[in-house]
């Protein structure tokens, strides 16, 4: 499965029980409190199993992780 | 409904620490006719002035057998009991200039079996419960803030070295009996469901009131809303509030995926009979999962900070 807005927004309602109505692409999911560390960490291995890579440390900022599309485009510069 | 000329004078509310009882009791007291004290733990006294423990040939050993052997018969004994004690709550009422009271004191849902041995039918209750996983939530947040447990929670904590865990099982246990309870009493005992009274409180207020035997005045829940003096053993937190909050439900879902999969081991079937649905977590950790959650969790942190 590929990553994309609605597949985080549907794991986001559906697994970590995210009211989804007001979030869109550039909401701040860590940095606001919407998403809490341990959700955060459920997100992380949930890109993980669905794109077949790992997170390194390092790549586990805000500029990598803090929205929809920080995420996507995160994810973009990692295939390239 | 009650009929006025049996209508009891006690309205008692049980129900799980944590789950809305209080803010029930704020709105029953702004009734003209209730009468609302704090928390007067009485009726759980009462319970374990009747409690007892089994000898090793099967005798009770306690003050019922003991007073028995005087020649007191049960009844005659809990009906003194349910007199000394609800002439308190009576008195109480009297001072108020109301003609019935409230009697809610958190930790009564451990002790109902006996609170029901002396109270009989002699009083209504209403019988609140709440998504047990809020419950545990709620819990926790408050023995943290308390810095202790109650004694009722004792023998679950010893139990369980995961509090969560702990509080779920007292939920559970706690919501059987009060469930069971309003079962032995249909006449007697209401089930009030917390997300329901939040959802549409003007609307379950009236129920409610219908099964008092009471009327609703007009701006009920203004007045009770509007009174912020907690009187005696309360929850302080729910007094500061002057509105109806719906933020209180589903708290649980910001629990760790881990965590939800344990307790919904543990509470999934008194969810069900409660009317709330049961959880369907899938979760699967393996050691190295698990050791990278954990370095995942520690990197987050730091980005707090």
């Amino acid at each position: 499965m590929q990553i994309t807005s609605d597949v985080l927004l549907d794991y986001f309602s559906n697994e970590l029980f995210i009211d989804t109505s007001d979030v869109a692409n550039d909401t701040l999911l860590f940095s606001s409190g919407l998403i809490d560390s341990f959700n955060m960490i459920n997100l992380i291995m949930f890109i993980e199993e669905t794109c077949q890579t790992k997170v390194k440390p390092p790549e586990i900022t805000l500029d990598n992780l803090d929205s929809i599309d920080r995420i996507l485009s995160f994810l973009e510069k990692r295939a390239a | 409904m009650a009929a006025e000329q049996d209508k009891p004078q006690g309205i008692i509310i049980l129900g799980a620490p944590r789950s809305g009882t209080t803010l029930l009791r704020r709105i029953l007291g702004a009734h003209p006719n209730i009468a609302a004290p704090g928390e007067t733990y009485a009726l759980s006294a009462g319970a374990r002035f009747l409690s007892s423990d089994p000898s090793i040939d099967g005798m009770q050993v306690g003050v019922v057998n003991g007073l028995g052997f005087l020649g007191v018969e049960e009844e005659e004994l809990t009906l003194r009991l349910r007199n000394f004690i609800f002439g308190f709550l009576n008195d109480y009422a009297a001072r108020e200039g109301k003609t019935r009271w409230v009697e809610k004191t958190a930790i009564d849902a451990f002790h109902i079996e006996g609170i029901e041995r002396f109270c009989g039918d002699d009083a209504q209750f209403l019988c609140v419960t709440r998504h047990g996983l809020d419950v545990v939530c709620s819990m926790e947040e408050w023995c943290q803030k308390s810095g202790s447990y109650p004694r009722e929670l004792h023998a679950y904590i010893r139990q369980h070295s995961q509090p969560l865990v702990a509080f779920a099982h007292a939920w559970v246990d706690a919501t059987n009996t009060l469930l069971d309870f309003a079962e032995r009493h249909p006449d007697n005992a209401m089930p009030v469901r917390y997300e329901d009274l939040i959802a549409s409180p003007e609307d379950y207020v009236a129920k409610l009131m219908s099964f008092l035997g009471e009327t609703a005045p007009e701006g009920l829940l203004e007045t009770a809303l509007s009174d912020t003096d907690a009187r005696g053993f309360s929850d302080w937190k729910t007094f500061s509030k002057s509105s109806i909050e719906k933020s209180s439900v589903n708290r649980w879902r910001r629990l760790p995926r881990a965590t939800l999969q344990e307790l919904a081991q543990i509470v999934n079937n008194t969810l069900e009979r409660c009317g709330y649905d049961p959880l369907s977590i899938k979760f699967e950790d393996s050691d190295e999962n698990a050791r990278r959650r954990y370095e995942t969790g520690l990197k987050l942190q730091s980005l707090k900070s």
